[in-house]
C-alpha cells in the first residue's frame, strides 16, 4: 500500500509540473503570426455593427477565416466550414474576417445569406488585419488554442477532409 | 491540393502576367497558377504543407512586383 501511495503522490507531482511547464511555455510564447506563436490581438467590427475583439475569446478555441466574396476558392470551402461550424461550433469560436478594402458590404451581406452563415463576419476595412497577420492570399485559416497560440495556419481552401482532421486536432480530438 | 487567391500590384501587359506565371510555378509545392491582368489576382494551386506563404509572397517580389 505504502509503495501504491507513492507512485500515486509521483504521479500527481508530474501533473502538476508538466501543467506548469506547459502553463509557462504558453504563456511565454512570443506575439506573432506564426504557428506557435501568440496570435495579435485586433478588434474589428462585424456586418452586424457587433465589435468583437480576438483577446475577448482568450480561454476559448478559436477559428479565423480570412476571405473574400468574389473569391472563388472562399466560395469553394464555405458551406464545408459551415457544416464544420454545426459539428464544432459547440466548441469553437469560429470567426470569418472579410478583406473588405476588396469587396462590398452589400456583397458580403449576399454572401452571408447565400451560404447562410451563422458565425460573425468582421470587416477588415483597410486589410490592416490582414497586414498585420501576413496574409498573402485567401483563403487563410488560423486555428488559435486556449491560451491564443496560433496551433495551424492553413493557406488556401481547405477540403472537408483535411477540415475534419484540423478541428479534430485543435478540440484535443474531442 | 489547395487552391488560393494572391493579388499582386504592378502588372502592366501580358509579360508581366508571364512573369508573375512563370515566378510562382517555381515555388515549390505549386501545381497551377493562373494569372488575371484585369483583376490583378493569381490563382494559385499548391500542395498543402509544402508550399509557404513567405515563398510565395517573395517569388512575386523577385519578379519585380508586389503583394497586397
Amino acid at each position: 500500500m505504502p509503495i501504491r501511495n507513492s507512485l500515486i503522490s509521483l504521479l500527481i507531482v508530474l501533473l502538476v509540473v508538466a501543467a506548469a511547464v506547459l502553463h509557462v511555455s504558453s504563456s511565454k510564447a512570443t506575439v506573432g503570426v506564426q504557428v506557435g506563436e501568440a496570435a495579435p490581438d485586433f478588434q474589428l467590427a462585424s456586418l452586424t455593427g457587433v465589435r468583437l475583439s480576438l483577446h475577448s475569446l482568450r480561454g476559448r478555441l478559436v477559428y479565423v477565416n480570412f476571405f473574400a466574396s468574389w473569391c472563388p476558392p472562399c466560395q469553394a470551402e464555405t458551406p464545408d466550414l459551415v457544416k464544420m461550424y454545426a459539428r464544432y461550433g459547440k466548441r469553437v469560436v469560429f470567426v470569418a474576417v472579410d478583406l473588405a478594402g476588396g469587396d462590398s458590404v452589400t456583397d458580403v451581406e449576399a454572401f452571408a445569406v447565400r451560404y447562410r452563415i451563422p458565425y460573425p463576419i468582421l470587416l477588415d476595412l483597410d486589410s490592416k488585419v490582414a497586414k498585420r497577420y501576413q496574409v498573402i492570399g485567401i483563403p487563410t485559416s488560423l486555428f488559435i488554442n486556449r491560451n491564443g497560440v496560433i496551433e495551424n495556419r492553413v493557406l488556401g481552401g481547405m477540403t472537408p477532409a483535411t477540415m475534419e482532421t484540423d478541428f479534430s486536432q485543435l478540440t484535443g480530438g474531442a | 491540393m489547395a487552391t488560393m487567391m494572391i493579388p499582386v500590384q504592378g502588372m502592366t501587359c501580358e509579360g508581366c502576367v508571364r512573369a508573375v506565371t512563370h515566378a510562382l510555378k517555381a515555388v515549390p509545392g505549386v501545381k497551377a497558377v493562373s494569372v488575371d491582368l484585369a483583376s490583378g489576382q493569381a490563382t494559385v494551386t499548391h500542395e498543402p504543407g509544402v508550399t509557404e506563404a513567405a515563398h510565395l509572397k517573395a517569388a512575386v517580389e523577385d519578379a519585380g512586383y508586389d503583394v497586397g
